[in-house]
């Protein structure tokens, strides 16, 4: 009896080696995961609209912001915005008050205004962005739920990086985010500012094998008498050569300092402070 | 005629196949899908019980030396303090927790495990951070891969099936970043083994090993972490499902206090 069942497992073992590749070799060769195929698309390749996967970065020129045309601002906007002193609007970067400065979230949108590397991933139930830079991720749901109301955002709390939904409209991704901090900077250079009631619409569109455009509106009545409605900031590919350093490809290959870490923040600032010393006269 | 061998081997080894069945979600269990969200439920919350730490090389010691944590002391060289102003644990200042310590400290905390057919993704819900596993079968970096690549606070990782369990191997981190909150030093040249394997549809449990000789004399195993599947309704609030309905767990300094969950 001992010896039939070892022999039958034996028989099993042989079988089962002789039988071609194994289950979890032949799942890997018939998935492929898009986006990640070897080398740079043509424009003569056919591409699927709906699919937005892979690591981009906006090429778009300009301010890093939501577009050039802002809209007058509402007295509460105004006061706001005249609290932030961006580093780009003076002399010695140590005289803003920037939160990034001292590694706070950048949030949303700024860290996608930012130029820095996405990657979209597609799963059945959402879209996830995972962004470069904070090495950090945002979800785009699109299980048809509906977007947080104020009371929901009262119990949820506000996020950085707000509560989002997408959907499609033909060949255009919808995304609306609300729930978005107040303490938020819209942008680098001007530091405009959002209140925790504003909605931001993205639209995305895929518009050929390598190019997404993406455009943003803001709306946000407490801050801005009207629809803050931005210019087209066109997103490209990068190919698999790029995000390839050493050997190793990912998104958050060759970046090791993409984390704002406040002990990395001290030593820059050890390091730069003789630079914006005052000079003797 | 391969499945048909399979359930013969199953059968003839009951204990060796994998409990089927559905998860708490009600979705089919699969040994290779470790997909879902998780919640610890047991395992000790440092890299392992103190009467299982091996002893450190004389630079170890030394490292370990430095540090004043708030946790009360698991060896006699850390000094512990009595607040956060006097520690000079990395994280509290709202610096990168790293790897191992944020798989090790979550004990409170929500994370995602997202199989794709390239990588496994592990979003923590503490720190908001993605951590990827590649699955493509690169093969772990090298020494000189790592000069040129730089530390990295979550590392290098790569993994492999071996059987049921997923063998993940990581390199490359940062060795600002404490092991655990207990202030245990880990070099650049450290290596860290996961094991994970699901026992049952709702049960992930995983082992670590650090393997890094310029710290510790051998290789430092941990006890066994366990990771409950959450049920959907348990990570849902007014209706919004997803790691992060529980609460936004981001350092930000400007909050006053690190980690504060909104």
């Amino acid at each position: 009896m001992r010896v039939g069942v070892v022999g039958t497992a034996v028989f099993c073992l042989i079988a089962l080696a002789m039988a071609g590749p194994s289950l979890a070799q032949k799942e890997q060769q018939e998935k492929k995961e898009p986006g990640f195929e070897a080398g740079m698309e043509t424009a003569a390749v056919k591409f699927d609209v709906h699919d937005l996967s892979g690591i981009w970065r906006s090429v778009a020129g300009g301010l890093e912001t939501i577009g050039p045309n802002v809209p007058s601002m509402t007295p509460a906007g105004m006061a706001r915005l005249r609290e932030r002193i961006s580093a780009d609007r003076v002399e010695n970067p140590a005289l803003s008050n920037d939160p990034q400065f001292k590694c706070n979230p950048q949030g949303f949108p700024r860290l996608w205004l930012d130029q820095e590397l996405i990657e979209n991933v597609h799963l059945d139930d959402r879209i996830l962005q995972l962004s470069q830079w904070e090495q950090t991720v945002r979800e785009i749901w699109m299980d048809g739920r509906k977007l947080p109301t104020p009371e929901d955002i009262a119990e949820l709390g506000s996020s950085f990086y707000g509560y989002s939904v997408g959907r499609w409209e033909r060949d255009t991704l919808i995304v609306d985010t609300v729930g978005l901090d107040d303490r938020n900077w819209i942008d680098d250079d001007y530091g405009y500012p959002l209140s925790s009631d504003a909605r931001i619409e993205e639209r995305y569109r895929r518009v050929g094998p390598d190019v997404i455009s993406l455009q943003y509106t803001l709306y946000d009545p407490k801050y801005y008498t009207a629809p803050w409605v931005g210019d087209i900031k066109p997103w490209r590919r990068t190919p698999r050569v790029m995000n390839t350093h050493f050997g190793w490809f990912g998104l958050f290959s060759g970046v090791t300092e993409a984390i704002c870490a406040p002990a990395n923040e001290e030593e820059y600032h050890q390091r730069n402070a003789p630079l914006y010393a005052p000079k003797e006269k | 005629m391969r499945k048909l061998l399979l359930a013969l081997f199953a059968l003839v080894f009951p204990l060796a196949a994998y409990p089927q069945g559905t998860d708490v979600n009600g979705k089919k269990s699969n040994p290779h899908d470790l997909s879902g969200i998780w919640m610890r439920s047991g395992g000790d919350s440092g890299f392992s019980p103190a009467k299982d730490i091996p002893p450190l090389t004389v630079a170890g010691q030394a490292k370990l030396k430095t540090a004043a944590i708030l946790a009360a002391p698991r060896n006699n060289l850390v000094k512990q303090v009595s607040n956060a102003a006097e520690s000079n644990d990395l994280a509290l200042g709202c610096n990168p927790k790293g790897f191992p310590r944020l798989l090790l400290d979550t004990t409170h905390d929500y994370h995602e495990i997202i199989m794709l057919p390239n990588r496994m993704i592990q979003l923590w819900q503490e720190e908001r951070r993605p951590r990827e596993i590649w699955l493509d079968g690169r093969a772990v970096p090298s020494d000189e891969m790592i000069d040129n690549l730089g530390p990295s606070w979550y590392g290098h990782a790569v993994a492999t099936w071996q059987g049921d369990t997923l063998l993940v191997t990581t390199v490359g981190l940062d060795e600002r970043a404490w092991v655990d909150s207990f202030g245990f030093p880990k070099s650049l040249n450290a290596r860290v083994e996961e094991r994970y394997k699901l026992v049952d549809p709702n049960t992930l449990q995983v082992t670590l090993t650090l393997i890094d000789p310029d710290m510790y004399t051998k290789p430092w195993v941990s006890d066994v972490k366990t990771w409950k599947k959450v049920a959907r309704k348990d990570v849902t609030r007014r209706g919004w499902y997803g790691l992060f309905s529980q609460g936004e767990a981001l350092c930000a300094p400007e909050n006053g206090k690190p980690f504060v969950k909104k």
